[in-house]
């Protein structure tokens, strides 16, 4: 009986240290990229020439990433990791650049309605 | 030949190694992006993107130098060169940012100049239709001012003509009795007097005046009464008695009634009593008319008898 206890316990100890085994498998954390490309997109990224480019590039780092991270291969796993990385800050430039263009279009359009306002009024333009 | 196998193996290895030492497109870029952000207007505008992207890139250079050929050491310049390329456009972001901030700045001065321009004419304008109305009112007020001296000279001239026609009675009837007093003096001398009077001789003497008393007129009028026929008969046997005589016959009035028509009335009854005497045959070159109006009164206006006198026919002997 005793012994019979001694098994099972050792069965026990077998099939925790099997489950923290599973645990411990390196999960790809796609959160950061995918947020930084939901962000690009929002801010319009896919209509602006410059920023388009990079938002497609970190759709398909996010893709590779992806398809690296579902093989065995530890190396596979890393490059994944750093494949995300990639990803991510091809996203964060489209959506700087895509903010930089409406905000670019917003300057012009501003100046443009004080020309128009002096223009209507008769008022001199302003020296640039 | 054991010195060209050295050779071959010294080549092959130098070979390798420039290989090895060349940096990968990813280095190569990411050393370019941060360059040209550097220099440009992320240096003063986004300093602290600029520095992430100078910490990735020594990242990338430390990794490259541990690794050239790693992917790790790529994946880290790939990510190098994107931080510059977001500090370079974060920078134009923010000027973006200083430009739209400086047009909204300028709109709200264009406004503000604007409402002070629209204040500015309003003032003026208010002022204009001030002074506008304030002209009004002083044309209104002169047309109301010439409208009452017009009413005044109105009244002015319907008094003087009531006062006129006032006194043209009084004379008249002064002229009637003095006519009746004279009337009865004459019917109560006696034959004897009266052939007397009538053969009065007028004395005509050089620079002497005579006034012909007795010669009277209608009222407001130059007509001669009929009884100022005994005196102009005397005056003309006088002129016939002394044929180089030359005269000024001279007509004058009391006060009464306007200087102006006074004067006209005076010339006019002066000339009527020289055409009196032409026509008797008296040459007309030797008698001159003047009217002197109520100018050289000969006695007080403020009495009847005084007004009497002064309404006459004077002769003054020229020559």
């Amino acid at each position: 009986m005793k012994q019979v206890n001694m098994i099972m316990l050792a069965g026990s100890v077998l099939f925790a240290a099997m489950i923290a085994g599973c645990g411990s498998t390196p999960v790809l954390n796609k959160e950061a990229s995918t947020s930084a490309i939901r962000v690009a997109e929002e801010s319009g990224a896919s209509t602006v020439p410059s920023a388009s480019l990079y938002l497609q590039l970190a759709k398909e780092g996010l893709e590779n990433a992806k398809a690296l991270s579902t093989r065995d291969d530890k190396n596979d796993k890393e490059r994944a990791e750093s494949m995300l990385l990639r990803a991510q800050a091809d996203a964060e430039l489209a959506a700087a650049l895509s903010r930089g263009d409406a905000d670019k279009k917003e300057a012009t359009e501003a100046i443009e309605r004080v020309r128009q306002l002096r223009q209507d009024n008769q008022l001199p333009q302003e020296r640039k | 030949m054991k010195s060209m196998n050295y050779f071959i193996i010294i080549a092959c290895v130098a070979l390798l190694y420039s290989c090895a030492s060349v940096p990968s497109p990813e280095l190569i870029n990411a050393r370019q992006a941060y360059q040209q952000a550097s220099m440009g207007q992320a240096a003063q505008l986004v300093p602290a993107e600029l520095h992430k992207a100078q910490l990735a890139l020594a990242i990338a250079e430390k990794a490259y130098q541990d690794d050239p050929n790693s992917f790790r050491a790529r994946d880290l310049a790939y990510i190098a060169d994107r931080k510059a390329k977001m500090a370079e456009a974060l920078a134009t972001t923010s000027v973006g940012n200083a430009a739209t901030a400086k047009a909204n700045k300028d709109y709200q001065a264009t406004q503000s100049e604007i409402v002070k321009n629209t204040k500015e004419d309003l003032a003026t304008s208010e002022r204009n239709n001030a002074l506008k109305t304030e002209q009004i009112a002083v044309e209104k007020r002169a047309g109301f001012d010439a409208e009452e001296r017009l009413m005044n000279q109105q009244a002015d001239a319907d008094a003087e003509a009531q006062r006129v026609k006032e006194s043209t009675d009084i004379e008249a009837r002064n002229v009637k009795g003095l006519a009746e007093a004279e009337a009865r003096r004459v019917k109560s001398l006696s034959d004897e007097e009266a052939l007397r009077l009538q053969n009065t001789i007028i004395l005509l003497e050089k620079g002497k005046k005579v006034v012909l008393r007795g010669v009277n007129f209608e009222t407001n009028k130059a007509t001669l009464r009929n009884e100022s026929q005994t005196i102009l008969t005397r005056a003309y046997n006088a002129l016939v008695g002394n044929p180089n005589v030359q005269i000024e016959i001279s007509g004058h009035t009391d006060n009464v009634g306007s200087r102006e028509s006074n004067q006209i009335l005076s010339l006019r009854r002066a000339q009527a009593v020289r055409n009196w005497l032409v026509e008797k045959g008296i040459t007309s070159n030797r008698m001159k008319a003047v009217g002197k109006g109520q100018n050289e009164p000969i006695s007080s206006n403020e009495t009847d008898a005084g007004r009497a006198e002064n309404r006459r026919i004077e002769f003054f002997v020229q020559q």
